[in-house]
């Protein structure tokens, strides 16, 4: 069984690039420097990040346990991986599957990872990466070998650089596709790998291909940079080009790509990606960490000037034979069916066959093939799950598997008469459910489950909703079936909430001397086009409220539909004001002994908190001074947003100043509960007190929320366009966020200020 | 032979039907009162998941859980680093583990009078496949070890080792004793009470 010095080292040495192994045995020594104390924790982290090598959450020692916060003293205590990052701290691993695609020997490795080194589940995410959790560092070497030796490099995973490329999971047998963009997704991939122009950036650069430009697989809108294929003819004849767009975003506060290039020759791609990063590279803002991505840029030197420094970089570009080979390359590379067409039999389909032949198979232009969506519950396939779908990329199709943005698994190249076979090989491992990319389908994010930013649990929001709803389907109409669910633990939008017709975003709020987990409802978002629309907050709702939530609006939609409206349109046209209303008394938080489970989050025991608050005798009736500002502060950022929907920018901008100035006052009457002063006052005020100190951002781990309020405060933007106000309305409602996170982490209890 | 990545999972008795969400306060409770060796970091599900890996606590250099893997129940201890500070056999210290973890659950609110864990039919495997790629020479070497040790554990009793056939899977056996002394005698044997 063993041979001494037995090591994955020398196992696979040659079973990958040189140049891999290389960098793999490299980033073995640093961790190993990093051990000894010859590398600053702080270097190592960011080395670690370009490998993939995540950080996770309870890894800073601290882990809230139900009754108390606990210290968590792991082995080698003192010993660190990152800034307050401890070094045997179980941390993630993302993997990069480039647009998503994998093989089945890849799935297979993936299955022995989880096992291994993991819990025992390989998770699919939002940007058809996978990710393993529970990870110890010093194994991540050996998890990069054993990729590696599949073809896997989870180089740039991570950090800030170019992070892995996303395309339409039906790329090339899309029904509507201008033409398959995965060749050119390929080639980018493999060009901007290590590439010394991209190593220089201040934060990461996610890019995204689409072979459309009305449905949503690419999702071009929200990202850094995207491409959109189109045919054009010139001169008779028919040409392949895209739209190039750049400074696109969600996150906290997100932003609408730009046109850059329309009708960009293909062979441009990989040159204009080139100057792009290069003034990216130059330009963007390094030292303040959320206000580096490229949107920031973008919006401040505003798409004509930063075309015109493209197009001057893209002239004095040396140029790489790699521009055009790569793509000549991988335009050969073209897949193949395992199987010959051949017509779905009707005879003796299995029970459950055809409800999900309606919603998880896809009929492929090319006659005879389907493609078949395989719906995977929060993204996580088990081991065993994985090997057997490994077989069955074997068996049907010519391993022409691909991850999906909505965390699902998409067959390519399916030949009709095998669908019955697959399902029922399907139904053997729990992944024959139907309904997927409907309503039960739900994205989400980690969330508190892992993630070190995450404020509310939406994996057990989304296993809740997801339950219900699949109960529910048979008997959902057809216009609420097809709406989209997402969620994300916090305001960072990993879950992509900001696209779909209901969205969610993790939040808290403070009742008396408890805290108690929320979700903000965005509405008004759209998922087709690219992602072509972002919603706004509407109201927090307390997380074990949100499946009501969701019944009130979908009922209310059905109800009162108007023939064939969009939800969205459905949104705009009621109106914010009576969606608040409807969900008025949900809103409001009960006594703790009155609901003692609102105290606590979706599949989670332990009484909720976010810091280590006690419970004061008397302190669940008072009300402190500052609950009264956030209060206020509530009500200006929800009026800013119904005066945006009325396409009134400059008061949605006024409000949302008025806001900003009420979330300022809570901030510091947190601790001077007589503080009056005038607006100018309060942001002076709060600004030595809270910001200079270092205090406020210490709280919400964010500098980045501060910084709207003095933005705000600068400029009041006389004449606001769309995109101005909306994103001033955000950041109302992000800077709100912070203080109620601030009041909740930070603030001294009412009675103790009572008592002062 | 370097046994140093263990999986011991006892086969459940009774309480299969037990909602799997029922082991997460459990779990929590064992790490605020800190009832079992090792570092523990956290408490993470899989209920919405197909015969899946259920729910776990996560330790530093192991995983607790109750699992479904194939559909059987059972409780599962795997080793994914080598138990900080223990020299000892790590045969010894995976069967410690896991059975206190067992005997354990066995009495707590949730599952006391509905949970009963089968010492007398388990699981055991190598998670390591640099260690133990499958194949027969693992599989005979692994026997090897287990052989002096369950006769040690089990006081002698007869018993029925099934191996792993699945070359994908790790390498392992199932384990069937005709008879078993109680889990209170095991343990005892492994030195915990
Ligand atoms: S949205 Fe927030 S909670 Fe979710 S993964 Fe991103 S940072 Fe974490």
């Amino acid at each position: 069984m063993t041979t001494q010095n037995k090591s994955w080292k020398t196992e696979l040495q040659d079973a990958m690039p040189a140049d891999w192994a290389r960098e793999i045995d490299d980033f073995e020594t640093q961790i190993g420097l990093n051990k000894q104390g010859k590398i600053e924790p702080r270097v190592f982290a960011e080395t670690r990040l370009r490998r993939g090598a995540y950080g996770q959450r309870y890894d800073n020692g601290h882990r809230n346990d139900g009754k108390q916060i606990r210290h968590l003293k792991y082995p080698n205590d003192g010993l660190w991986k990152g800034p307050d990052t401890h070094w045997d701290a179980p941390g993630m691993q993302r993997i990069k599957f480039p647009w998503g695609g994998m093989t089945a020997d890849q799935l297979d490795t993936m299955a022995d990872l989880a096992e291994e080194y993991s819990d025992g589940i390989g998770h699919i995410t939002t940007r058809q990466d996978f990710q393993l959790h529970f990870i110890h560092v010093e194994d991540t070497p050996d998890i990069m070998r054993r990729l590696a030796a599949v073809g896997i490099t989870t180089r740039e995973a991570c950090g800030n650089s170019v992070r892995n490329v996303t395309a339409c999971p039906l790329a090339g047998v899309c029904r509507t596709e201008a033409f398959d963009v995965t060749p050119y997704s390929k080639a980018i991939f493999k060009f901007m790998l290590g590439h010394p122009d991209a190593q220089d950036f201040g934060r990461k650069f996610k890019i995204a291909f689409s072979g459309c430009a009305h449905e949503a697989c690419g999702l071009v809108n929200m990202h850094d940079m995207g491409f959109i294929g189109k045919k054009v003819t010139e001169g008779g004849k028919e040409k392949r080009v895209f739209d190039v767009y750049v400074g696109g975003g969600l996150g906290p506060v997100p932003y609408n790509a730009k046109l850059l290039f329309e009708n960009h020759p293909v062979e441009e791609m990989l040159p204009v990606t080139q100057a792009v990063a290069r003034v990216y590279g130059r330009l963007g803002e390094k030292k303040i960490r959320g206000m580096a991505r490229i949107k920031f840029l973008v919006a401040k030197l505003g798409i004509e000037e930063f075309r015109k420094l493209v197009v001057a970089e893209r002239k004095i570009l040396t140029p790489d034979p790699r521009w055009t080979s790569l793509i000549d390359q991988y335009i050969k590379e073209e897949e193949k069916p395992a199987h010959k067409a051949e017509n779905l039999r009707a005879s003796s389909l299995p029970k459950g066959f055809l409800d999900w032949k309606k919603t998880n198979v896809y009929q492929q232009p090319q006659y005879g093939y389907v493609s078949v969506y395989i719906k995977v519950p929060l993204g996580d396939l088990t081991s065993t799950q994985l090997r057997v779908l490994a077989g069955m990329a074997r068996k049907y199709v010519k391993e022409t598997v691909r991850t999906t943005v909505e965390q699902n698994l998409l067959f390519r190249w399916v030949s009709e008469a095998d669908l019955p076979a697959l399902f029922q090989e399907l139904q053997a491992i729990g992944l024959s459910a139907s309904g997927a990319n409907t309503i039960s389908d739900i994205t989400s994010c980690p969330g508190t489950d892992t993630c070190k930013l995450g404020i509310s649990a939406s994996r057990g929001l989304t296993r809740e909703l997801s339950g219900r709803l699949d109960q529910m389907m048979a008997d959902l109409p057809e216009e609420v079936k097809n709406l989209k669910i997402k969620i994300s633990g916090c305001p960072n939008s990993c879950g992509q909430h900001h696209i779909s017709d209901l969205g969610f975003y993790g939040v808290s709020r403070k009742s008396g001397s408890y805290t108690v987990p929320h979700f903000q409802l965005v509405l008004g978002g759209q998922w087709k086009n690219n992602g072509g629309a972002y919603g706004l907050a509407v109201a927090a709702v307390p997380s074990k409220r949100i499946p009501e939530t969701v019944k009130r609006l979908t009922d209310k939609f059905v109800k009162e539909r108007q023939k064939d409206e969009a939800f969205q349109s459905f949104v705009a046209r009621i109106g914010k004001v009576e969606i608040k209303n409807l969900l008025s008394d949900l809103m409001v938080i009960p006594s703790h002994d009155a609901e003692p489970s609102l105290f606590t989050d979706w599949g989670d025991v332990r009484e909720y908190t976010i810091a280590d608050i006690g419970k004061g005798e008397c302190a669940g009736e008072i009300v402190a001074p500052s609950e009264f500002s956030l209060t206020s502060a509530e009500s200006k950022a929800f009026e800013a947003q119904v005066e945006l929907d009325k396409k009134n920018y400059k008061a949605a901008v006024d409000l949302a100043y008025e806001s900003m100035i009420f979330s300022a006052e809570g901030v510091v009457r947190s601790r001077n509960r007589e503080w009056v002063g005038s607006p100018e006052a309060t942001v002076a005020e709060f600004r030595k007190g809270f910001f200079d100190t270092g205090e406020f951002v210490k709280h919400v781990n964010n500098t980045q929320f501060a910084a709207y309020l003095f933005k705000a405060q600068e400029n009041r933007l006389a004449n606001p366009n769309p995109d101005e106000a909306h994103r001033r309305v955000e950041e109302a409602q992000l800077f709100l966020e912070a203080v109620h996170s601030y009041i909740a982490n930070a603030a001294p209890s009412p009675a103790a200020l009572l008592s002062k | 032979m370097n046994l140093q990545k263990i999986g011991v999972k006892f086969f459940l008795e009774k309480g299969g039907e037990l909602p799997l969400g029922s082991f997460i306060p459990v779990f929590h409770r064992w790490i605020q009162e800190d009832r079992l060796e090792g570092m523990l970091v956290d408490v993470t599900e899989y209920t919405h998941v197909f015969q899946g890996p259920g729910v776990l606590l996560i330790a530093n250099e192991a995983n607790y859980g109750v699992d479904e893997t194939d559909g059987k129940r059972g409780f599962l201890y795997t080793q994914k680093r080598t138990p900080e500070k223990s020299q000892e056999d790590h045969l010894k210290t995976a069967f410690r583990r896991a059975l206190k973890a067992c005997s354990l659950l066995e009495k707590e609110p949730e599952a006391a009078g509905k949970v009963k864990f089968a010492v007398h039919h388990l699981q055991v495997f190598v998670n390591d496949r640099l260690e133990a790629p499958h194949g027969s020479q693992s599989l005979g070497q692994l026997e090897e070890a287990l052989q002096p040790f369950l006769t040690w554990l089990y006081g002698g009793e007869k018993y029925l080792l099934l191996h792993e056939k699945d070359p994908q899977r790790r390498t392992g056996f199932e384990i069937k004793f005709e008879k078993s002394p109680s889990m209170e005698t095991l343990l005892k044997q492994l030195g915990s009470n």
